[in-house]
């Protein structure tokens, strides 16, 4: 049976590009896409690729537990999701549509306007030329240039995404990837196990309190419906 | 032998615990919380700091460093105070919410709460101690969402359901806005540690007071991070938000106090000092110029908070034994009004409906108690003659150097005094809504206690001086410039 060092060696050419560029469709993704379930997923892979590139700068076991860290928190939300979206139908009316928009799980499991899709889209492309920019000019010490490039991009979609929306989960996941863009700087600065302890619980209570959140305002509007 | 640190954190966790079994019990979950609290109050303003002394039979050392996981922690004279004036918040607060709820949440989560702060004050290390403040931040969007009584639930009227936030953006936003103060916080002991080792490298201190302005700025809700105040103060509980707004806030303020005294470079720099009045006044005036307009109770809160904080802030900012002792002694203060409006606030929502002013017409005829409660405490918040909130708000206007500072403060005030007199004038009107249940008695025996306190406080400021003068003498290099 392969030993940890075996399947991070077997996974080592995914430690450098590969790793940033899935960091930055993953990343796009979650700005872009309406649908949870995609961005949840985008999620769940955004944190496999942080942990790889995580092995290059601490030790491969605390890698690994921030990535299952990742998995419980994406868990978390899947389940959260998917209670909220239980019952939750297309709108089939303008009025509907209005109604619906009031929703704390709008969104969830529906489709995307072009013109939305379009606006988001190139919001990202603007994030990521200003990226880009600030990545050349300021380089983060402490890391390589193309790790301080994901940290900045992580953290600047992750920002983008809490500008562009109030809907509990998409601000969820937008702040999950702000801190796991941090964390990936920070991993390099203070290699104390009570810090990624501690990191790794404020992860799990921000899907926490955003499960929460999404379950509390379902049944607060759930509650105005029967009136 | 039991050492502060171990009773001040642990304690809290495993009554905790018990309180989130028995939450159902009203009366038996608020009896323990409060009890617990208070007599961790106790001991915090009691006994002494460099003794051990016996209780019940028990050998305590209150001031005795304590390691865990290769960290100290141990409790300062000035963290002592701190945490003793928090408990006692939390006692008025836990007793309170056993009468008009709060959220079942609120006691076993306000004890954590209250454990968590307690080892941000208490642990050696900032970066520690701000992991501490982020984890407990986290918690209270627990209760800040937990069982919202938001107007709209009660009267299902279109005009109030625009009143609100929003579905859980209250507890949103603070989440946002704490989790986005935290990373420039973690990443300054690291620039620190880094010009120490390279002491010609003078932009490291820079960049170190950079990155701790912007963190204690959202922290703090200066302007432009400060919509997550109203949005809490609409969105949560009134007392969960009166809480939330005293303890987090004393907790964040002897943290930035503990690095001025910590760091010289950062308390001899007037760059700092100049940064807060700045901060301070931004937030005084956006505070008293919003309360001005608002048309509901809820909305003004927050804004009465913000322009009070900013006050504090420019105090701070003055940077002088006698500032810092008024900043403190706002402070304290301000928790005194903040909790009795946010007291009457709570009754006035659960038995009226609504908290905006179109609903609440004649109100004060039927909940007398907690109108004057809910209008007093406002008039504390904006620093009006006989309430508490006045004797550290003139003596912050007299110790402001430039005079245009001090008129600020004072149109600040003036302000948020307007919106709450308008909610009064309203409260006093003519009534039409004749479904207004009348006010719950223990509830208003409460409100009485808070007013009396409120108003006795106005007129002998000098019952806290003692308290305050001490944590200002821990702070020598603050108060020195």
């Amino acid at each position: 049976m392969p030993t940890l060092p075996d399947v991070l060696a077997k996974l080592s050419f995914l430690t450098a590009t590969p790793a940033i560029v899935g960091l930055v469709i993953t990343a796009s993704l979650i700005v872009v896409i309406r649908d949870w379930r995609l961005s949840l997923a985008a999620l769940s892979a955004q944190y496999v690729l942080v942990g790889l590139l995580l092995t290059r700068l601490i030790q491969p076991q605390v890698a690994v537990t921030k990535v299952l860290i990742g998995a419980l928190v994406c868990v978390v939300l899947y389940l959260t999701a998917r209670l909220a979206s239980t019952g939750e139908e297309e709108p089939t009316s303008e009025q509907e549509a209005a109604e619906d928009s009031r929703s704390p799980v709008r969104a969830i499991g529906g489709g995307t306007p072009l013109a939305d899709f379009a606006f988001r889209l190139l919001a990202a492309l603007f994030v990521g030329l200003a990226v880009r920019s600030l990545s050349t000019r300021y380089p983060l010490p402490e890391v390589s240039s193309n790790i301080g490039f994901a940290c900045y991009w992580l953290i600047s979609l992750g920002l983008l995404v809490l500008m562009l929306t109030d809907e509990p989960l998409k601000v969820g996941m937008g702040l999950l990837t702000l801190i796991t863009g941090f964390e990936l700087f920070y991993s390099a600065l203070e290699h104390s196990l009570s810090v990624v302890g501690f990191l790794g619980i404020a992860n799990f209570l921000i899907a926490l309190a955003i499960a929460y959140i999404i379950a509390a305002s379902r049944a607060e509007v759930t509650a105005e419906e029967r009136g | 032998m039991l050492t502060g640190p171990l009773f001040l954190i642990v304690l809290p966790l495993a009554v905790a615990a018990v309180v989130y079994l028995l939450r159902r019990w009203a009366l038996i979950a608020a009896s323990l919380a409060s009890a617990t609290v208070f007599v961790m109050a106790s001991l915090c303003l009691r006994l002494p700091l460099d003794r051990s002394v016996s209780v019940l039979g028990w050998e305590v050392a209150l001031g005795e460093p304590m390691m865990v996981l290769g960290r100290e922690f141990a409790l300062e004279p000035a963290g002592c105070s701190t945490l003793g004036f928090i408990y006692l918040i939390a006692v008025v607060a836990f007793l309170f919410a056993w009468r008009i709820s709060q959220g079942r949440l609120f006691f076993p989560l306000g004890l954590v709460i209250l454990s968590l702060l307690g080892a941000a004050v208490m642990v050696r290390l900032f970066l520690f101690a701000v992991l501490f403040l982020w984890i407990a931040s986290l918690v209270a969007v627990l209760i800040i969402q937990g069982e919202r009584q938001g107007p709209s639930l009660r009267l299902g009227s279109v005009q109030a359901t625009e009143l609100r936030a929003g579905p859980g953006r209250g507890a949103l936003r603070y989440l946002v806005m704490v989790s986005l103060a935290i990373p420039p916080l973690l990443i300054t002991p690291w620039l620190i540690d880094l010009q120490a080792v390279n002491p010609d490298n003078l932009a490291l201190l820079h960049y170190a007071a950079v990155l701790l302005a912007v963190g204690f700025a959202v922290l703090l809700a200066v302007v432009p991070f400060h919509g997550w105040v109203s949005a809490v103060a609409i969105d949560a509980p009134p007392v969960v938000a009166a809480f939330l707004f005293t303890v987090t806030n004393a907790v964040v303020l002897l943290l930035m106090l503990n690095l001025f005294q910590s760091y010289p470079w950062l308390s001899e720099d007037p760059q700092v000092f100049g940064l807060l009045r700045l901060g301070g006044l931004l937030m005084a005036v956006v505070g008293g110029l919003l309360a001005f307009a608002q048309q509901d109770f809820g909305h003004l809160l927050g804004y009465a908070v913000l322009g009070d904080m900013g006050c504090t802030l420019v105090a701070l900012g003055a940077a002088s034994p006698s500032a810092l002792t008024a900043a403190l002694l706002q402070v304290a203060h301000r928790s005194v009004g903040l909790m009795l409006t946010a007291m009457g606030l709570a009754v006035v929502r659960r038995c009226a409906g609504s908290d905006s002013f179109a609903s609440l017409a004649g109100v004060a005829r039927r909940l007398p108690l907690s109108s004057a409660g809910l209008v007093l405490g406002g008039l504390s918040l904006a620093g009006m003659p006989l309430t508490a909130g006045f004797p550290s708000r003139w003596a912050i206007y007299r110790l402001l150097p430039a005079p245009g500072l001090a008129f600020a403060m004072l149109l600040s005030g003036a302000g948020v005094a307007f919106g709450y007199l308008h909610g009064l004038s309203t409260l006093l009107g003519p009534s039409t809504e004749s479904k207004v249940k009348r006010d719950p008695l223990i509830a208003s025996l409460m409100i009485l206690a808070m007013i009396i306190l409120c108003l006795g406080l106005g007129l002998r400021p000098q019952w806290l001086l003692p308290p305050i003068q001490r944590v200002v003498e821990s702070f020598s290099l603050v108060a020195r410039r």
